[in-house]
């Protein structure tokens, strides 16, 4: 498979994006919920976290830059052992993905287009991340390239003109309202959003300039946390914890509170949408990478002929993966994070068999030597 | 996008044609001109005899200049003086081509000799011996330069190309004086056998892009080439792709700057518009004159332009999708009064949007092929009375007439003509799906629109650049236009490396004031 | 429907066969790729005609919401 190129710039940029898609979107709610005012400490432990998981991450990757890691993952456990990581690693990569869809599709089922069903909204969607998808990673990273500043610039306006707003009085909280178990149960749910860094093993060897990943993947963090962040203080001075963790898509109210000049009522449809291409970049990615893994898994040249079969896959199970929101939610709240811990560390084991296997290695020369 | 390149390009050999000697016999190679040219009355064959040598011209009557080849040549061959015998006949005209006129040239391939008879140059073959000379008086009727009708500006040169190849190179070789400057030559098509010349600039451009130009073209086996367009859709990566690859232009001093940028210019003769490849999106969105007028306007009138190109794509969606879907993103009062319009009106706001639409795209097309007599009454008015009548019949509503004035306004803004018309083709199917999904549908649309964008290439060059993929230094040229003294470097998405275009050696008085 | 997705999976089923001609690929890769199709368009059509399959959240639940609970204590 020829490599494709995808500069460190086009990192960063995908990976501000990446983190802060859903967890702005979707989980502000469930978080809020848990943590209260501890919500921005939580975020920053999460964080820290996330830059160690990187650290791990890269440094196993960086043992093979070249290589991918369903290629030399049979050195480092037994051939089957792999494979039924690797069968894992692409059944979760489209499960996230159809998760992440069906997320989308309930919330503009039941903000916007109420009425259409699910699978309108769903197959289009879908329909558009295959053939990104199809078109390759480089696309997809250069699309993130283009689309952040726009997201950027909408995300800036509304964190302006929603200044005016806010209940500033409310800043005491932050610093006087604390829960060590809130703070705990919120970082355990929030970890494993940042801890998806570990998707990097699998797009390493598109990367140029490899030794500056770790830099770029810092700074990702750095940024996105800050953007995030942001957004997260200003819901709490907005609605405090309460009223937050009571509605559903707390963004969506808060934006839907700018009011310009008295003349533009309601700019939500058309931030909501910007941010939308966020989560279509989520979806893009976890979804090629399944389709990658099944393409290698399948030693075809190209993953290009399996990205529509997959993609309807992909649709199907987001619709079929749960009766309702209520059902949706309970899953993610009840089982995700723990499930998402076992995924993510995966690579970590990896890591740590193959350090083991290095030692022993050496180790064994060494007697040679000696004898 | 794999979806829309074509991999495959039929690798045909131009036809070289086959060589022909007939030898020294005069009888047999006049036989084989009047039996190539029969019923071809338009080319003459002509015989005469001058110091006991018989000896033919052939040439095509309108494509020479007669009276400078009575004049400089036939006068002196035939004048008793001119040679003693055969021998030195042939000496003076075959050996040392003593004759006054430049650029002759001897042939013995009969075959060749016919191609260049067709090119309008002149033949003469002798008794005695197999070479033929050649003599280039050709001349025909050709347009001069004159203004420009489509790139208009207000400062800058006025002049334009016209469709002889000839002069559309020297108008380049007029700004550009430099011994860089190559124009390779190659002849396309069976049948018309068209000049196309690739222009450039050694140094400048990369040495690839000529390559691969080049055997894009050669691989083409084509009956005929009437204008560029021909030679475009075979040679670009992405035919399937609604966006134009090639940029098209009918000033001299834009393709000499996009010679200077290092792009390359083909010219093909009988057109007065040559091609500039590569060319990225931005590009279409500038026009000559803002390189001519002060930067402050001229960045103001490029935002203009980006802002008019958004208008142009997504305006009649964007309404279509609010008062469908989203009414409660305008305030109330307008939302009242455009609601109070469309009361009476049968349709929805898609079915509504489409026929006003098609109603102003034919309209268009309408006032282009009519004649130019009466075609400014079909123009913008007859556009207005029919809007106006279609809202009393309460057929469309009256903020729709407004909305598809603007788009189609918005259009004209876009100096690029393939862009603005690609615009106006995808315009259709966001329609459809703000119809049917909203600003969700719209927000689709543009995504995939955009994919395909980055993923298009316009000969190794990508579409967006310097966007997606980021070239910061190379942005002060693509959303605002930079004051030249800020602009040190060429660009390097195109060009070879990004080596310096301009030195301010002095530093210039005003900064001495401070 | 079920007459989307076959008209769906018709289309690229079509599309996948030119693709791969165009490429000459080998045999091999048009037997894996069409019984992924295979396998879609029938996942698909069973999603729709039995309701209740199923779904891999369930599974997922079952396994880790004793640990999660174990872990954080019982969250409201």
């Amino acid at each position: 498979m020829k490599a494709a190129q995808i500069s460190q710039n086009q990192l960063l940029l995908f990976l501000i994006l990446y983190f802060y898609s859903t967890l702005v979107g979707f989980s502000a709610s469930n978080l809020i919920h848990i943590s209260q005012y501890d919500t921005i400490l939580v975020l920053c432990i999460s964080g820290l976290t996330a830059g160690i998981y990187a650290y791990f991450t890269i440094k196993l990757a960086n043992r093979r830059p070249n290589e991918f890691f369903f290629h030399y993952g049979k050195d480092i456990f037994p051939q089957w052992i792999h494979i039924l990581f690797m069968g894992f690693y692409f059944f979760s990569f489209l499960h996230t993905s159809a998760f992440v869809l069906r997320e989308y599709e309930d919330f503009i089922v039941q903000t916007y287009l109420g009425g259409t069903p699910n699978w309108a909204v769903g197959g289009l969607l879908g329909m558009v991340v295959a053939v990104t998808a199809r078109s390759g990673i480089q696309t997809l990273f250069r699309t993130a390239q283009g689309l952040f500043f726009l997201i950027l610039i909408a995300d800036v306006s509304n964190t302006i003109f929603i200044g005016k707003e806010l209940k500033w009085d409310r800043w005491m909280a932050f610093i006087t309202n604390h829960s060590g178990h809130g703070i705990f149960a919120g970082t355990y749910t929030t970890i494993p959003f940042f801890g998806e860094v570990i998707v990097l093993v699998f797009i390493f060897p598109y990367l140029t300039q490899k030794n500056k990943t770790l830099k770029t993947v810092f700074w990702a963090i750095v940024l996105g946390l800050l953007l995030i962040i942001v957004n997260f203080v200003f819901l709490l001075l907005l609605f405090g914890p309460n009223l937050a963790s009571h509605i559903t898509y707390p963004m969506l109210e808060m934006v839907r509170y700018i009011r310009i000049a008295d003349f533009i009522e309601n700019l939500d449809p058309f931030l909501i949408s910007i941010w939308s291409t966020t989560v279509y970049l989520k979806i893009s990615l976890l979804f090629f990478l399944s389709v990658q893994i099944l393409a290698q898994f399948f030693r075809l040249k190209d993953h290009r002929p399996l990205t529509f079969s997959l993609a309807a896959v992909m649709v199907a199970l987001s619709l079929q993966m749960s009766g309702g929101s209520a059902a949706l939610t309970s899953f993610y709240t009840n089982s995700w994070a723990t499930y998402s811990y076992f995924i993510e560390g995966i690579p970590i084991l990896y890591l740590l068999m193959d350090t083991l296997k290095r030692f022993i290695k050496k180790r064994s020369a060494k007697n040679n030597k000696g004898m | 996008m794999p979806i829309f390149s074509k991999n495959k390009h039929k690798t045909v050999q131009n036809s070289a044609h086959e060589q022909l000697f007939l030898g020294e016999d005069y009888d047999v190679r006049l036989k084989w001109f009047k039996t190539t040219f029969q019923n071809s009355d338009d080319i003459t064959v002509h015989e005469l005899t001058t110091n006991q040598t018989r000896c033919g011209i052939v040439f095509l009557q309108g494509m020479v200049d007669q009276q400078i080849f009575d004049d400089q040549v036939l006068k002196y061959i035939v004048s008793p003086g001119f040679a003693s015998s055969r021998k030195d006949l042939f000496h003076k005209i075959l050996d040392l081509q003593s004759i006054s006129t430049m650029c002759t040239s001897i042939v013995a391939d009969i075959q060749e000799a016919a191609d260049s008879v067709l090119e309008g140059k002149i033949i003469i073959f002798f008794e005695g011996d197999s070479r033929m000379l050649v003599i280039p008086l050709t001349s025909f009727e050709k347009r001069a330069v004159s203004e420009t009708t489509n790139e208009n500006v207000i400062r800058g040169p006025r002049e334009a190309f016209v469709e002889d190849i000839q002069t559309n190179i020297t108008l380049i070789r007029r700004k550009i004086k430099s011994p860089d400057l190559k124009m390779e030559q190659l002849v396309v098509g069976r049948y018309t056998k068209t000049k196309v010349t690739i222009g450039y600039i050694q140094g400048v451009c990369k040495e690839e892009l000529i390559t691969d130009i080049k055997q894009r073209i050669n691989q083409l086996e084509i009956d005929g080439v009437l204008e560029g367009s021909y030679i475009e859709e075979c040679i670009e990566q992405f035919p399937l792709s609604p966006f134009p690859q090639t940029q098209k232009t009918e000033r001299p001093d834009v393709a000499a700057a996009a010679l200077l940028e290092g792009r390359a210019v083909l010219f093909v003769d009988g057109t007065p518009i040559p091609l500039l490849v590569p060319v990225t999106m931005y590009m279409f969105l500038q026009s000559a004159e803002d390189y001519y007028q002060r930067f402050f306007l001229t960045s103001f009138i490029r935002l203009l332009r980006y802002t008019y190109l958004l208008v142009s794509l997504l305006f009649p969606s964007f309404y279509i999708a609010i008062t469908t879907f989203h009414p409660e993103m305008i305030p109330t009062t307008l939302l009242i009064s455009v609601a109070a319009s469309r009361d009476n009106v049968p349709f929805p706001g898609l079915v509504e949007a489409f026929i006003m639409e098609l109603a102003f795209e034919g309209l268009r097309e309408a006032g282009i092929r009519t004649p130019k007599a009466i075609g400014q009454a079909i123009g913008v008015l007859g556009a207005l009375v029919i809007g106006q009548a279609a809202v009393q019949a309460g057929i469309v509503s009256a903020p729709m007439v407004i909305i598809v004035s603007i788009t189609g306004i918005a259009s004209f803004i876009i100096p690029g003509y393939d862009l603005a018309f690609t615009i106006r083709l995808l315009r259709f199917p966001i329609m459809i799906l703000a119809g049917t999904f909203g600003i969700f549908g719209l927000m689709i649309g543009c995504i995939l629109i955009y994919i395909h964008v980055v993923n298009l290439h316009s000969f190794g060059v990508p579409y967006l650049s310097p966007t997606a993929p980021l070239r910061p230094a190379d942005l002060k040229d693509v959303f605002i236009r930079a004051p030249w003294w800020f602009m040190k470097r060429r660009p390097s998405f195109v060009g070879d490396s990004n080596s310096n275009r301009l030195t301010i050696k002095k530093s210039r008085p005003e900064d001495d004031e401070d | 429907m079920i007459m989307i997705i076959i008209l769906f999976f018709l289309f690229i089923f079509g599309y996948e066969w030119a693709y791969l001609k165009k490429k000459s690929r080998k045999r091999r890769t048009f037997w894996i790729v069409f019984c992924i199709m295979g396998m879609s368009f029938s996942y698909c059509i069973a999603t729709i005609v039995f309701k209740n399959m199923p779904s891999p959240n369930t599974l997922i639940q079952f396994l880790f919401t004793p640990i999660q609970q174990k872990i954080l204590g019982k969250v409201d």
